[in-house]
């Protein structure tokens, strides 16, 4: 009904990206609704942070277009783009100096003008988020000087301050803690329960299965599957991309597929 | 703390700052080999400024003072307190922006540009004034901006301009400059002391034509690469990221590259190579302060002017005068050690 007329908030269209002779992605198309939380999975060099940084326009697709609740992100400013997506990225190693209350309340930036300094609102919005990931007690610590687990989370909340629609986060649970990969994900999946998109690249399959909506596979640049994780996460597909043998667990886990790999 | 907890006390201290800054102008007024009382120099100052003239009513000094005074020490005082402030100030901006604690203001080739320019004019003769800027200034500042356009253009790929790029292309387009310099000298041996006294820098013979115009080049530039303190912050902690946290990097980057540029190019023509300012300074606050730029940026340009006010005081208080240019890093070098010893905190 109406198709024609629903502007997704993310919609992939036929993007190519390719890095000299390597095609990263080829002719990707996709979807993305409200209230979702999408996890993109694969092997490494499979196209998951190009996709990403696409998505982001970190990248440029040499073909294809990225389009925001109906925008195309090439014609959008930095600063309109800001308003509607936050993206945290994978590298989060940072030589300066500043303190962690200083990073998360960069996540205001898009709402500030030229000479206007974070009011107490702002500050509230980032206490908010630093409580949220875990990080509260690091308010006066400098980035560089915390725990690689730690900017992580710092990351994320300045992520969460800047109270986007579109949430996009590049491994956010690389390198925490088990405790922190769940606070984390619960963190993420809230946040799309509020009516808002979360996209994540993500390793660990069982994670992805237990707590995304949405799984999207790929493989040399292209998808493979995409889906509720029941049918993404089959023995026949992880089989073919990972190149594993597997078993899968059904009915545990809120009845999602539980993954136990092992060696042929 | 975060900057806003502080903001301020960073307020209350850029006011002193700035307060310091005008009261070494006066200071350094008074030094010299005529002997001037500090009240003396302020009058014959303050008599200049409007509004402020009329206040100070019936006084008038020695008219010998006061030519010593107005056109032998200060266009010399303002115009190193100027450079000091635009080249730390450029220094800041672009060790933040490339991400690089060894970026200095001549870093994209500017000063070996300008010292180019400036030997050929040298070499040609062409030392005489022309309107009170001189020929050797305007060859040296047009060589530095034609230095830094073919840098740009070297180092561009499209609409995008690579850090890394620009780094490597200065430095060898400036390694070629100083190779042409250098066959310069050998072709003119006459001509090589005079070079190579230009190179060092120095405001010993700056006109008072050159310093009205460095004034508003400078203080200009300054504010405008002050604006960027926020999103050059954001640039620092991962440039991937800055964009969806609303800041243009491409057009942020040209446009203080511009500024940087133009800048450092009007610094350098009039003084010749002053180093280690654009690069101490900078590194000192951010020792002291944090590496925020809203703090950095401000701070180094006051502090610029600070240091080279003091340095070009001391310049010219033995009789065979050294020049500013040798001066800064011989002071500055074990100065800067001997805080990065008690300090060892990563800095960018």
């Amino acid at each position: 009904m109406g198709q024609q007329s629903v502007s997704y908030p993310i919609n992939v269209k036929n993007i190519n990206v390719s890095f000299g002779s390597i095609n990263a992605l080829k002719n990707i198309s996709l979807c993305m609704e409200k209230g979702r939380f999408y996890g993109i999975l694969g092997p490494n060099g499979s196209g998951k942070t190009t996709l990403l940084k696409s998505i982001a326009k970190n990248l440029k697709p040499q073909r294809g277009a990225v389009f925001i609740n109906g925008a195309d992100i090439g014609k959008m400013k930095a600063k309109e783009l800001s308003k509607e997506l936050a993206y945290m990225y994978q590298n989060t190693d940072t030589q300066c100096d500043y303190s962690v209350t200083d990073v998360v309340l960069m996540g205001r930036n898009p709402y500030l003008r030229r000479f206007q300094t974070e009011g107490s609102m702002d500050r509230e919005i980032a206490m908010k988020a630093m409580k949220a990931t875990n990080i509260w007690q690091l308010k006066d610590r400098r980035i560089n000087e915390i725990s690689g687990g730690e900017r992580q989370r710092a990351f994320i909340a300045r992520a969460l301050v800047q109270d986007t629609d579109i949430v996009l986060l590049d491994e956010p649970v690389s390198h925490l803690d088990l405790q922190h990969q769940i606070e984390v994900l619960d963190i993420a999946r809230k946040m799309a329960r509020k009516q808002r998109t979360v996209v994540a690249v993500l390793h660990d399959l069982n994670l992805a299965s237990t707590y995304c909506d949405c799984l999207i596979l790929l493989k040399e640049g292209a998808v493979i599957a995409q889906g509720e994780p029941e049918k993404v996460l089959t023995e026949e597909i992880i089989e073919e991309v990972y190149g594993i043998k597997l078993y899968i667990v059904r009915g545990v886990n809120n009845n999602r597929p539980y993954i136990i790999p092992f060696k042929k | 703390m975060s900057f806003i907890d502080k903001k301020k006390k960073y307020r209350l201290l850029f006011i002193a700052g700035l307060l310091l800054l005008l009261f070494l102008i006066v200071i350094s007024a008074t030094i010299g080999a005529a002997h001037i009382s500090l009240m003396d120099a302020f009058r014959i100052m303050a008599k200049k400024l409007p509004f402020v003239g009329s206040l100070l009513g019936e006084w008038s000094a020695s008219e010998t003072h006061e030519l010593i005074v107005l056109n032998v020490r200060l266009p010399r005082i303002l115009a190193a307190a100027v450079i000091g402030i635009g080249l730390s100030v450029v220094g800041a901006a672009y060790q933040s922006m490339f991400v690089n604690p060894m970026a200095d203001p001549y870093v994209l080739g500017v000063s070996s540009g300008a010292a180019l320019g400036a030997s050929i004019a040298i070499v040609l003769g062409a030392e005489r004034l022309a309107g009170g800027f001189g020929l050797v200034t305007a060859a040296a500042f047009i060589f530095a901006l034609l230095t830094v356009f073919i840098v740009f253009s070297i180092a561009r790929t499209g609409a995008r301009i690579s850090s890394t790029h620009l780094l490597l292309a200065g430095v060898a387009v400036s390694f070629f400059a100083t190779s042409l310099i250098s066959v310069l000298m050998v072709l003119n041996r006459d001509r090589i002391t005079k070079i190579t006294y230009w190179m060092m820098g120095s405001v010993a013979y700056i006109t008072w034509k050159q310093v009205l115009i460095l004034i508003p080049v400078i203080i200009l530039g300054t504010v405008v690469i002050c604006f960027f303190a926020r999103d050059l912050n954001i640039i620092v902690t991962g440039e991937e990221g800055a964009k969806s946290l609303g800041v243009e990097v491409e057009a942020v980057k040209k446009v203080l590259l511009v500024v940087c540029s133009i800048v450092v190019a009007a610094c350098v023509s009039v003084s010749g190579v002053i180093g280690f300012v654009g690069l101490i300074i900078p590194h000192t606050i951010r020792l002291i302060a944090g590496s925020d730029n809203r703090v950095v940026l401000p701070f180094s340009a006051v502090g610029g002017g600070i240091f080279l006010i003091i340095c070009d005081t001391i310049a010219r208080m033995p009789t065979s005068e050294i020049p500013v240019g040798v001066l800064t890093s011989m002071f500055g070098a074990p100065y800067f050690i001997s805080i990065l010893l008690r300090n060892k905190r990563k800095v960018v």
